[in-house]
């Protein structure tokens, strides 16, 4: 009799969970490719929206992420219910639960309770602690191997610059292009209101020969102080080329892509500020953020931006609520003084991340895409430059693992470094072959890969950034191309 | 590490079900096989000598026990020490020979089983228990397995206690009795031994930040070192040699406590002996009880004719207790140190108690005799842990040198550390006193109106001293209902912690392995 009890609700069970892995499997995503297609029937179709741009696959994995979490969920309160029918059946097991159901419940309490007081003596003593202890701003990225290249022992303002390079992270939304930088005002680094970085020298006037710079942070100066940015050798360089006032506007910005830099000068041409002449310094930035989000033609950072902009932040998991509060905090700090960092896991592997090699994407269609993008961008800004009457040229930035440049050991690490994150490399790769081939097809493309070639010292500080010397011979480089590109023409107006 | 953790494992499982089998020489052959199990892990080299050590001590004792005479006993000594000697001092002979000899090459090759100098002292004293007759005859009559298992008990067989047989033999004999009092106070032991070693230890060695602690103040100082750095060095290698060996030895006690095995213990509270014989009575509590009972009360009584003659022995006794760390020079200064101070301790009172002079109030008395002590012993540390005898003799002499004093050779986490954990831990203790107290008043006026202890009966709270009393004694009976759950988190949030970071625990040897 009691055999039969419990085989009753466990073939329900068994039958129901059967049922359901064929309709999770099958039966549903068939459902869901044909109303994305607009076959299936009408209230259906109008369930799924936004075909044009997300592939069918997005509304699939949706699917096999809320099945999973059914599923779970189901297998949860099955076993839920058979447990109560299991106990209905055996009063020695209710005898049992009687028996440890007090000291669970009063370690259970016991242990919230600690939780809780030890938290409110951590919160009171940090409080104590913020007041007698010196503020310190926690600064992001203090540490960073590029701080530490040997080219910098030499330099006296480097620490200074490192410094207020990290109080400068600190970033504001800004219309259309996400963000820049907040205003500051330092020894080594200056941003005026606008977030623009400032370039010494430049004379601004209304007859001033004005050029615009744009790129991502290779062309903001990471590494550089004022003088040493790329802006402020090109101001330097055209001031002797032309007898006249020089303007050179640097609207580089930390993890801009190609379509930001498009984008920002759209807004000076729509405000009227027209400038003279356009040099576009990119393309890491574009193969980078296709390289997170499997993405072409999309901003770095997709996924958080999208995040903040649809509130959609998950709610926290456990380890998360734990590692948030003061108590971990305190906890962590002290465990940290009693272990050592286990060595080859300070950083997580490549493989583990998100990017496009993860989500499956292969090498060369994600590297056209971009190419393509980029491409697109540079014909936007040809046919404004023809409409609005500037010149315009692109160059492509150089990277440590391009060109024959000879390499100091220094430098070779770098590299090495680069070359570990194999998808990262890989889409580096093909995307610089495939426009270093097609930048002939474009009059104003260049590359300027092999522009260290000759070069022995130091040059990168990482492998995107290079020092104030790196800087230097790139301005110089912009300035034969472009003197070469009948620049002579408008810098004798 | 791995490895000694799995054995440490397996060892537990093999604990547990010995202790769960009904005959007891099926379990002190489980418990055999256990012990055998962690010490080979060492090496089975080791295994081996230790083995062929306890066959010895068995045939040494069953001689012994027919007739106990005085070559027999000799005899006996010499089949311990000469192994001792060979591995561990040999080599430090051997290696004053110049680099690339032959001496210097066998030197290098010869390595002392872990442990050795500990279950060494352990088979010497069944022999000479045999030999003075201090024990009831069927204390001393272990059967081979029996002396086996008391020589390799795995929890003491790396670094002690120095157990005796006639206190481990009947534990062995006894039926199983795992009872929850056991488990719990060994538990409790284990806790604070790994705090100790693992949290105060490791900190006071490496410092707040790594290269800062007693390790770097001894090895890396280029410079000479100041006044105070000597003093708190001194003072902070005695800490860091207390919370690892002690630390150590709670573990110990606590592990073998669980399962209903009572070690001697081996430290208690010593930095809060006022003369340097009471320091020598909480020190290292087994070893020094050994050199009493078997070196120093021998050769003292041998020569009581001589009035001179125990104070003699005793430097005699302690200059032996110095070697047993080691050849080296700075642990027979060491020795000699406390020889010394234990003989001018002895004078000392001999002529207070003579003349009546210096007579001070009773506290001052004894904070200034505690102070003294205090400053004494941790010079001796001095000792013990420099590099070298004349890295001692310029530590020493830096000491005393009131122009050294305005030297600071360590960094400013170091100073302000030291001073953490010295006024931490008497603070600690002056707590803990201070509780005990409250406690035990608490009691005293529960047993006076017949109400148990634990009830947190309004009529004892006549009193704050009596409420905290109450308090006490209510968490005390129910203690691991609320330290059961703090350890739980404190483990998960530590274990994410190192997760997170991802890092490993600094593991450092236990100091008194290497001896």
């Amino acid at each position: 009799m009691r055999n039969d009890s419990r085989a009753v609700p466990l073939s329900i069970l068994a039958g129901s969970l059967g049922l359901w892995l064929i309709c999770a499997m099958w039966v549903v995503p068939a459902m869901i490719e044909s109303a994305y297609r607009g076959e299936s029937w009408s209230f259906l179709n109008r369930m799924i929206g936004g075909q044009a741009t997300h592939p069918v696959a997005d509304y699939l994995q949706d699917w096999y992420r809320m099945a999973a979490k059914l599923t779970i969920a189901g297998l949860l309160s099955g076993l839920g219910f058979w447990l109560i029918v299991l106990v209905i059946n055996r009063p020695a097991l209710v005898q049992w639960i009687r028996i440890i159901y007090r000291p669970v419940a009063v370690l259970t309490l016991n242990t919230l309770l600690l939780l809780a007081g030890f938290e409110l003596a951590t919160i009171g003593a940090s409080k104590i602690w913020s007041v007698f202890s010196k503020p310190t701003e926690e600064l992001v990225g203090e540490g960073d191997a590029r701080e530490t290249v040997s080219y910098y022992a030499s330099q006296d303002w480097a620490k200074q610059f490192w410094h207020e390079f990290r109080l400068t992270r600190r970033q504001r939304y800004y219309p259309y292009v996400g963000w820049r930088r907040a205003p500051f005002k330092g020894k080594t680094i200056d941003i005026d209101q606008n977030g623009i970085r400032v370039t010494p020298g430049a004379d601004c006037r209304a007859n001033s020969f004005k050029v615009f710079t744009f790129g991502e942070s290779t062309m903001w100066g990471t590494g550089s102080p004022n003088w040493g940015t790329i802006p402020a050798y090109l101001q330097a360089g055209l001031e002797k080329l032309r007898h006249g006032p020089v303007c050179v506007v640097n609207f580089g910005e930390t993890a801009y892509v190609s379509t930001q830099d498009v984008i920002m000068l759209l807004i000076q041409l729509q405000s009227g500020n027209v400038p003279d002449l356009v040099v576009f310094y990119s393309l890491e930035g574009d193969v980078y953020a296709a390289y997170q989000s499997g993405r072409a033609g999309v901003p770095q950072n997709l996924d958080q931006i999208a995040a903040r902009f649809e509130m959609s932040k998950s709610p926290p998991t456990l380890v998360e609520l734990v590692t948030n509060s003061h108590s971990y905090s305190l906890i962590g700090h002290l465990t940290g003084k009693l272990t050592i960092a286990h060595p080859g896991q300070g950083e997580p592997a490549p493989s583990k991340l998100v990017t496009y090699e993860s989500m499956g994407i292969e090498v060369p269609h994600l590297g056209n895409l971009i190419v393509q993008n980029y491409v697109e961008n540079y014909k936007i800004v040809t046919a404004l430059a023809h409409t609005y009457g500037f010149k315009s040229f692109f160059f492509l930035q150089p990277i440590v693992s391009r060109g024959n440049k000879p390499l100091t050991r220094e430098e070779q690490e770098i590299k090495q470094r680069l070359e570990m994150d194999v998808a990262l490399n890989k889409l580096l790769t093909a995307v610089y072959h495939t426009l270093e081939l097609r930048s002939a097809e474009y009059q104003n493309l260049y590359t300027i890969n092999h522009i260290f070639d000759g070069y022995n010292s130091l040059l990168w500080i990482d492998p995107y950034h290079v020092t104030p010397v790196g800087n230097q011979l790139i301005a110089q480089k912009m300035l034969d191309v472009m003197h070469a590109g009948s620049l002579s023409e408008l810098t004798s107006r | 590490m791995s490895q000694t953790a799995a054995s440490i494992l397996v060892v537990l499982l093999l604990w547990v079900l010995a202790w769960h089998l009904p005959s007891v020489k099926g379990r002190q052959l489980l418990l055999l096989l256990a012990s055998y199990l962690f010490y080979g892990n060492w090496g089975i080299g080791f295994l081996v000598a230790l083995i062929m050590s306890s066959l010895m001590n068995h045939i040494c004792g069953l001689a012994l026990r027919r007739k106990a005479t005085a070559p027999r006993l000799w005899i006996g000594i010499a089949v311990n020490l000469l192994p001792l000697a060979f591995f561990k001092y040999l080599p430090t002979l051997l290696e004053l020979g110049p680099t690339g000899s032959w001496q210097y090459d066998l030197a290098r090759q010869i390595i002392m089983p872990v442990g050795m100098s500990f279950w060494t002292f352990q088979g010497l004293s069944y022999l000479l228990d045999i030999y003075l007759d201090m024990y009831p005859e069927e204390n001393l009559n272990p059967s081979v397995l029996e002396l086996c298992l008391y020589m390799a008990f795995w929890p003491t067989v790396l670094s002690g206690p120095v157990c005796r047989l006639p206190h481990m033999l009947p534990q062995f004999r006894q039926p199983s009795r795992m009872t929850w009092e056991d488990v719990s106070a060994g538990s409790l032991r284990l806790i604070q031994g790994l705090t100790m070693k693992f949290v105060l230890a490791q900190i006071l060695a490496s410092g707040w930040t790594p290269g800062e602690g007693i390790v770097a103040g001894f090895d890396q100082v280029k410079g000479g070192w100041g006044g105070i750095d000597v003093w708190l060095l001194g003072i902070g290698f005695g800490f860091l040699l207390f919370f690892d060996f002690a630390g150590y030895s709670h573990i110990v006690i606590g592990t073998a406590r669980v399962f209903a095995i009572r070690l001697p213990e081996n430290f208690d509270r010593p930095f809060l002996s006022i003369t340097p014989s009471v320091f020598w009575t909480r020190w290292h509590m087994s070893l020094s009880f050994w050199i009493r009972d078997y070196v120093f009360n021998p050769l003292a009584a041998a020569g009581r004719r001589y009035g001179w003659w125990p104070h003699v022995a005793l430097v005699i006794s302690m200059t032996l207790f110095g070697l047993w760390h080691g050849a080296r020079s700075t642990f027979i200064v060491y020795g000699v140190y406390h020889g010394l101070l234990l003989v001018i301790h002895r004078l000392g009172q001999r002529m207070r108690r003579r003349f009546s002079i210096l007579r001070l109030p009773r506290h001052l008395g004894r904070f200034l005799s505690w102070g003294t002590t205090f400053l004494l012993v941790s010079l001796g540390f001095v000792c013990f842990r420099a590099n070298s005898l004349s890295e001692a003799v310029s530590m020493c002499r830096s000491a005393f040198s009131p122009s050294a004093y305005r030297h600071f050779a360590m960094p400013r986490d170091f100073y302000f550390l030291m001073s953490a954990i010295i006024i931490g831990y008497f603070v600690f203790e002056w707590g803990r006193a201070l509780l005990l107290s409250w406690r035990l008043r608490y009691r005293q006026a529960m047993t006076e109106v017949a109400v148990p202890a634990e009830s947190l009966s309004p009529v004892s709270l006549r009193s704050p001293t009596l409420v905290m009393g109450a308090l006490l004694a209510f968490f005390g009976a129910r203690l691991w209902w609320w330290f059961a759950p703090a350890i739980s988190i404190l483990m998960v949030f530590m274990g994410l912690a190192i997760y997170q970071q991802r890092a490993v625990i600094a593991v450092t040897p236990f100091i008194y392995t290497l001896f």
